[in-house]
């Protein structure tokens, strides 16, 4: 096979408001190839990918496509050039059908000017039955579950007359089947010619799919190497940066003092029948794939939404929580996945987003903020999280992502929940807070708070839990104890068709 | 597929628009002869053609309210140039400088919302006082002009339907309802089978997808606003020829009514939806509803009440709708 | 380098209000050297002492909504609507001379219904922009229509007469040496600094303002944060009309039509940014003095109502620009 390398990615530099996502990376697409580009969350991979594809604007370095250098590609350049991107966040129009989702940019890049509803239904509805899938063309993608919303996603940047395919994290949605007919696909489109991107962190992804592997880490490229030289030993080195810390925590668990405890509760169309317990010193585990409603579980355990029916109890009482201001009197503390638009209030300052939840503990005389007790506890909330800022006046989004995350996590712990459920506590977070967490999480559970974690990363999962519950289509369909689970065996179960 | 059809936004607009009509022809029977017909069509071409252009901008994710001042000031300055050079050619040239005259107005309009990123009602409703102000200014003062140039006068004229009713009262359908036709064809057309028109779609629905997908953003941008200009001039000058007269003032307070129709057509306000139909449903309904207002004999004074508690009606049924489903 | 951030968010607010002041002085000192024997007159000088605190309790209630991320444009229409519901108590339902009441009591009751409406009005607002959802320009576009409609309505379009001449003290008389209206304007400038800087509601808007979800998010009742905010507008609103009436001894539906655009300019003038969650009083507070002394200079130059507009709606817009490129950096 005659690999040429078709694009190049030169000493790339990229700096987001003070934090320096890529430190001068190099990356290169060769023809023929199924390359994989893995790193912690975190490292600058979708960073680089946003940079290939136009969509950000590097600092400095090139991009070399062929014979033409490109400080400043544009998305339309990129796409003449053969690029194709499919986005992590998905770049769908939800208020349009699947067929125009699908087919528009393919008529768009060829300089079209009329449209042609039956080509467009024509090609949407050739590429959908090329991958043997279930899309309504007619359907608007808003209505569309998170999986289908990926699968258009897929279509979208299948049907154009790529010479590059690049997939960020595309599997997050889809079961085991759905993505080794991804992959048939995409190495199908490989003997064709075409170089093949794709970003996962998922071990047997990577080592099952990939012919080239490259890691990044904390915005460098520190190997990329073909996939023989790569084994798990080395592969977690490499991303981690260091020997894996053993993280087994022993607490004490008092199975006596049942914390939190959920049964049958449900919500239409959204989980079923979910029942668990929580006791004291217990950290307990939720997982499933995209859609598996684990974060539709916890808003309305939080009183986001409703739950239909079912019995919620909080230290041994029975609770009903309409509102998120009912979970927070119950003392539920939730850190929600997305830190950036649920979590924080970026623009404002570190006292106001630690204050946010909790502000009626220092009301005093004449319904005054009594601003000097707020100060106080803002101090020392900065100390016991170790956030590290010069003054908490300073706008949030002035810190790094792992300092935002420790300020979301004080901003709960300053209402004295009896639970805390964190979603994705590490998203977006260094190696050093990551462990930094992984500590206040253990601590919380040491001082008898209950504490459910729900997340993706499995290692991060088996090391933190003592149980783990996986859910699918709204139902718990697996639980495991940890000492007893190993990483190949969870995701095992998480792709089960 | 049929059902989809029956639970459109549109259909059930319609439904309402005949239920309506017959309720209010039985109350009155006037309202449902040819003649009241089309004095109704007559009397809101103008309205039509404007609500075309909130409907661009509201499927951009916009809200522009600066169209009736640019009618005005388009109309009054083509006008006023009228009068003073006796022009009196082709009707065609004076349409042209009205909507030359909208299509600069847009122009600055889309610099100060495109390049400066100046939120689309701040933006617009800045202007609207740039715009009326500055005609106020240095062209002397706004003058309600009662002597139209000749040639608008005779355009006036120029019917394309007359009916005489039992009492011998004459109804005629003017020729510009004809511009009204061709306008909202170009509008239906360019929405749905361009990608320009996509274009406007797909931002409304999602800038940053759009972007990705190599729609050109600065381009749509300038299209929708340019176009917007070039028919609020248009609308302009067939202002000018129904009502006789040039008067600045009249133009001016209907953004809140043609916002709030095409709303209530089933355009959304943040975007990515509404279709031409659904706007001249909207309009054809708050028509009616006031025509039916003065056939109950309410006074002018309450009309303005009346109309604003219809129109948040209409909105806050259409709004609560859309909260449910969320 | 984490402090050199911290200095430019500061520095972005000290500037807009440094600009504003050296902005508001210059213009000041141009119309003294202009109109020398006009514009420094006592009698000038008074009649804007007496004119600013209307617009400027309007610019407040403004302000209020801006906050919350939305904006309030049936201000006016509200303080008209209160005024004349006040007037009518004052002259037709609890006319002094037909129920021999005091007439203080009267004035009293007559301004606390007032308020009252006011306040209705702007929960009126609250709830029509959380429970059905309407976003604040539709909501207050139509709020505006309905108010200033049935004030029309109410009056048949004519202004009303009729007021005891002891009211007229509340837009014309002094308390010691300041004019009332500017008393006014300087208790409710305090009201509202203190709900922003002392009360959870003044907390919680910022909040909603700048992340309505991740207020929700955090407990925060974002409904009623809305509605409060705008009741509170509406309130100030009706403080604005009735000290108008106070002045003007007489009451029109659709009094100063002009004074929504300019509170809109003032507040941004003022350093409230549109998408919600920022603002400070004393920058509208001297927004309000600088667009005072040109309204008084372009009355005095004998400017006609269109150059205001004009010039206003151009302010409006070159600020924005001014901004945008601020925050580019």
């Amino acid at each position: 096979m005659d690999n040429t390398m078709i694009i190049e990615a030169k000493n790339i530099k990229k700096t987001f408001g003070g934090v320096q996502a890529l430190k001068g990376v190099d990356f290169k697409i060769r023809t023929g190839e199924i390359h994989c580009l893995a790193g912690e969350n975190g490292s600058g991979k979708s960073t680089l990918i946003k940079i290939i594809s136009g969509e950000y604007t590097p600092d400095s370095g090139e991009i070399i496509i062929g014979e033409k250098k490109y400080n400043n590609i544009k998305p339309r350049e990129a796409i003449h050039n053969g690029v194709q991107v499919i986005y992590q966040d998905f770049s769908v129009f939800p208020n349009l059908t699947v067929a125009e989702n699908i087919a528009a940019s393919h008529e768009l890049a060829q300089n079209k000017k009329i449209v042609n509803w039956k080509k467009i239904k024509g090609l949407a509805v050739q590429i959908i039955e090329k991958l043997n899938l279930h899309l309504d063309v007619d359907a608007y993608v808003e209505n569309l579950s998170i999986a289908d919303k990926q699968l258009v996603e897929i279509c979208r940047a299948l049907i154009q007359d790529a010479k590059v395919i690049i997939m960020d994290e595309p599997t997050t949605a889809l079961t085991k089947k759905e993505v080794t007919a991804l992959f048939k696909v995409t190495s199908e489109l490989k003997k064709q010619g075409l170089a093949i991107v794709f970003v996962s962190h998922k071990t047997e992804e990577v080592f099952g799919f990939a012919d080239r592997l490259t890691i990044f880490r904390s915005g460098k490229n520190v190997v990329s190497e073909e996939i023989a030289f790569f084994n798990r030993m080395n592969f977690s080195q490499y991303m981690t940066g260091r020997e894996l810390k053993d993280h087994s925590f022993d607490i004490e668990i008092n199975p006596e003092n049942i914390l939190f405890e959920v049964k049958n509760i449900s919500r239409n169309k959204e989980f079923e029948n979910i029942s668990f317990s929580l006791c004291e010193g217990e950290v307990l585990g939720i997982t499933g794939l995209l859609g598996s409603g684990r974060t539709k579980l916890a808003n309305a355990i939080f009183g986001l939404s409703k739950i239909e029916s079912g019995e919620v109890y909080v230290q041994g009482k029975k609770v009903e929580i309409h509102c998120v201001r009912d979970a927070i009197k119950n003392n539920i503390a939730y850190v929600p996945s997305d830190r950036l638009t649920e979590g924080l209030f970026l623009p404002r300052s570190i006292e106001n987003n630690l204050m946010a939840a909790s502000l009626g503990q220092y009301i005093g005389k004449l319904n005054m903020i009594n601003w000097r007790d707020v100060s106080q506890k803002v101090k020392s909330l900065m100390a016991s999280m170790n956030v590290v800022a010069p003054s908490a006046k300073l706008p949030i989004q002035a810190l790094s992502g792992g300092n935002q995350q420790r300020v979301l996590i004080g901003k709960w712990l300053n209402i004295n929940p009896d639970i805390i459920i964190m979603n994705g506590p590490t998203v977006g977070v260094d190696i050093g807070s990551k462990d930094d967490i992984y500590t206040i999480i253990s601590d919380m559970a040491q001082k008898g708070i209950g504490v459910i974690i729900i997340s993706d990363d499995l290692p991060e999962l088996i090391h933190n839990c003592n149980r783990i519950m996986v859910m699918k289509n709204g139902r718990i369909i697996h639980e495991y104890q940890s000492e007893d689970l190993s990483e190949q065996m969870l995701s095992e179960t998480l792709g089960e068709a | 597929m049929k059902l989809k059809l029956l639970c459109s936004n549109e259909f059930i607009l319609a439904v309402i628009i005949v239920i309506l009509a017959l309720v209010i022809g039985i109350n009155n029977p006037v309202f449902l002869t040819f003649g009241n017909f089309i004095t109704l069509l007559k009397s809101s071409i103008v309205m039509y053609i404007f609500a075309l252009c909130v409907t661009i901008v509201m499927v951009s994710g916009g809200i522009d309210v600066s169209f009736p001042a640019i009618a005005a000031t388009s109309s009054y300055v083509t006008v006023l140039t009228l009068l003073k050079t006796g022009y009196n050619g082709s009707i065609f040239f004076v349409f042209l400088m009205s909507a030359l005259i909208g299509m600069a107005l847009g122009l600055i309009n889309a610099i100060i919302i495109y390049e400066f990123k100046v939120p689309t009602l701040i933006a617009t409703l800045s202007t609207s006082a740039i715009y009326v102000g500055a005609i106020g200014t240095y062209l002397g003062g706004l003058k309600e002009i009662y002597q139209i140039p000749a040639i608008l006068e005779a355009y006036h004229s120029r019917n394309l339907i007359t009916t005489v009713n039992a009492e011998g009262i004459k109804f005629s359908l003017p020729e510009s309802f004809l511009i009204l036709v061709v306008l909202t064809a170009a509008t239906w057309f360019v929405l749905r089978y361009t990608y320009m028109g996509r274009g406007i779609y797909s931002i409304g629905g999602s800038k940053k997808s759009a972007r990705r997908a190599g729609y050109n953003l600065r381009l749509i941008s300038y299209f929708i606003y340019i176009y917007v200009g070039l028919m609020s001039g248009i609308a302009g000058i067939i202002f000018v020829t129904l009502l006789r007269a040039s008067s600045v003032r009249s133009f001016l307070g209907q953004e809140l009514i043609i916002i709030a129709a095409v709303a209530m057509g089933g355009a959304r306000i943040t975007g990515g939806k509404g279709s031409v139909l659904g706007a001249i449903l909207g309009i054809t309904i708050i028509v009616i509803i006031k025509n039916s207002l003065i056939l109950l004999g309410i006074t002018s004074e309450w009309q303005t009440f009346f109309i604003g508690v219809f129109i948040l009606l209409g909105i806050g049924v259409s709004a609560y709708r859309n909260k449910q489903i969320a | 380098m984490k402090a050199f951030l911290m200095n430019i968010k500061k520095n972005e607010n000290d500037i807009k209000l440094f600009r504003l002041i050296v902005a508001m002085l210059t213009i000041f000192i141009v119309l003294v050297i202009v109109l020398p024997d006009k514009f420094l007159t006592l009698n000038n000088l008074k009649s804007m002492a007496f004119q600013f605190p209307e617009i400027g309790i309007y610019a407040l209630a403004m302000m209020l909504a801006m906050m919350s991320g939305g904006i309030d444009l049936s201000i006016v229409g509200i303080g008209n609507l209160s005024s004349i519901v006040a007037v009518f108590t004052m002259t037709r339902v609890l006319n002094p001379e037909t129920t021999s009441l005091n007439i203080y009591l009267v004035m009293i009751i007559a301004v606390i219904i007032g308020l009252l409406t006011g306040v209705l009005c702007g929960v009126l607002n609250g709830i029509l922009i959380t429970k059905i959802g309407i976003i604040p320009i539709l909501t207050t576009l139509g709020t505006m229509q309905i108010f200033t409609g049935l004030a029309t309505g109410l009056t048949k379009g004519s202004a009303v007469f009729g007021l005891p001449e002891q009211y007229a003290v509340i837009g014309n008389g002094y308390i010691w040496i300041f004019p009332i209206p500017l008393v006014i304007f300087t208790f409710m400038a305090l009201l509202v600094t203190f709900v922003l800087k002392t009360q959870a509601l003044g907390f919680n808007l910022k909040l909603y303002g700048t992340n309505a979800k991740a207020a929700n998010f955090s407990g925060i009742r974002n409904d009623l944060v809305v509605i409060k905010t705008y009741a509170l507008g509406g309130f100030l609103a009706a403080v604005s009309g009735l000290t108008i009436v106070g002045r003007t001894v007489s009451a029109k539906a659709d009094y100063g039509n002009s004074y929504t655009l300019m509170a809109l300019l003032i507040v941004i003038l003022g350093g409230v940014l549109p998408e919600g969650g920022f603002g400070k009083v004393k920058g509208v507070f001297f927004a309000v003095i600088t667009l005072q002394i040109i309204s008084s200079g372009y009355n005095l130059l004998r400017f006609d109502q269109y150059f205001k507009n004009f010039s206003f709606g151009l302010l409006v817009v070159v600020l924005m620009i001014m901004n945008y490129r601020l925050s580019r950096k």
